[in-house]
């Protein structure tokens, strides 16, 4: 959103997001649902405030999640040594039955770091900056928080939102299978995720070209799902049908997670 | 429009690992360079015990949030 405002010559002085995670019927395979406030500081019109609006709702972090916009295909690779292509799905192809617990109610609050932003000699915007991102969330016997960073700025300063997103997705990958696959005696011991993740043509300036413009940005990804034991042991068709469970898979492959999205001049 | 093509040409992105009780750490920029490492941990909901960390979807929504 800065570096939209930036490149429209928005006034735009400062931004915060929060989101509610609200924990939804699982008959919508996810689980979960997240309501949008965006508020605005500065001296903004109406116009200005519509365009801002609309490239938050096509932020490429948000499309993945709410437009499915990420485009993956799985490995799977057991630790004997086999490995097999999982996709496509069946169409016909159940999810595996088995306890998930809900994702908790809870708030995620984004704050801008202002002073993150970074120039260059004549004064242009070069990096957008950061945002401490605040996390609050329900557990079983008291309230609990944590606090990440995350944005744009020089190499080496902090993860992308992308990456933050991404990282989210894996581990809620690991966590759906070692609830739902049948381990042997050593559990979930060896169970690891990877991302291959191409770098993205024109970087962060063409992801928010297409926000403005209210364009769809497609990524190709491979995920590589490595898992104890053996295919005998656990079956292909059973990590597909695991897979049709996880939340933030799904909510990957389908969008649909966005409840509501507001923007507001504050 | 698609954006980007050389799928696993490169070493992962990304990695998330069960590391035992409840708990996932996932490691952002694995590779030699400078993006990274920076890790994350995150716990599975369960009706036992408090998790250490917010649940994954929550670093999803944060790094939404960034």
């Amino acid at each position: 959103m800065v570096g939209v405002a930036y490149r429209g010559k928005i006034a735009l002085d400062d931004i915060t997001v929060e989101f509610k995670v609200e924990p939804l019927d699982t008959s919508n395979g996810m689980g979960f649902g997240v309501r949008e406030v965006v508020t605005l500081e500065g001296q903004i019109s109406e116009s200005e405030r519509v365009r801002l609006e609309r490239a938050s709702n096509f932020c490429p972090v948000g499309q993945s999640m709410s437009k499915g916009s990420i485009e993956f295909e799985d490995e799977i690779r057991w630790s004997s040594g086999e490995t097999a292509l999982a996709f496509p799905v069946p169409d016909d192809h159940q999810p595996l039955t088995g306890n998930i617990p809900a994702i908790p109610e809870g708030t995620v609050s984004g704050m801008y770091l202002l002073d993150t932003k970074e120039r260059d000699e004549s004064g242009a915007m070069i990096h957008e900056g950061e945002a401490k991102v605040s996390i609050r969330y329900g557990n079983l016997t008291r309230p609990s928080r944590s606090v990440v960073v995350g944005g744009h700025s020089s190499d080496g300063m902090v993860p992308g939102p992308f990456p933050l997103a991404h990282s989210g997705w894996l581990s809620s990958t690991v966590s759906t299978l070692s609830r739902l696959l049948p381990f042997g005696a050593a559990g979930a011991e060896g169970l690891m995720v990877e991302l291959f993740m191409p770098t993205s043509p024109g970087g962060p300036a063409a992801s928010q070209s297409n926000a403005a413009e209210g364009i769809i940005g497609y990524r190709q990804v491979k995920r590589r799902i490595t898992v104890p034991g053996t295919p005998s042991e656990i079956p292909l068709g059973t990590i597909q049908a695991a897979l049709l469970r996880d939340p933030m898979s799904i909510t990957y492959k389908n969008g649909g997670v966005l409840l509501s999205h507001d923007v507001v001049v504050g | 429009m698609v954006e980007g093509t050389n799928i696993g040409q490169a070493p992962p992105n990304i990695v998330a690992r069960y590391v035992g009780n409840e708990t996932i750490n996932a490691t952002i920029g694995v590779a030699p360079g400078p993006t990274g490492p920076w890790s994350y941990i995150t716990g599975v909901p369960n009706s036992d015990l408090d998790v250490v960390a917010p649940p994954p979807a929550y670093l999803s929504v944060a790094g939404w949030a960034a």
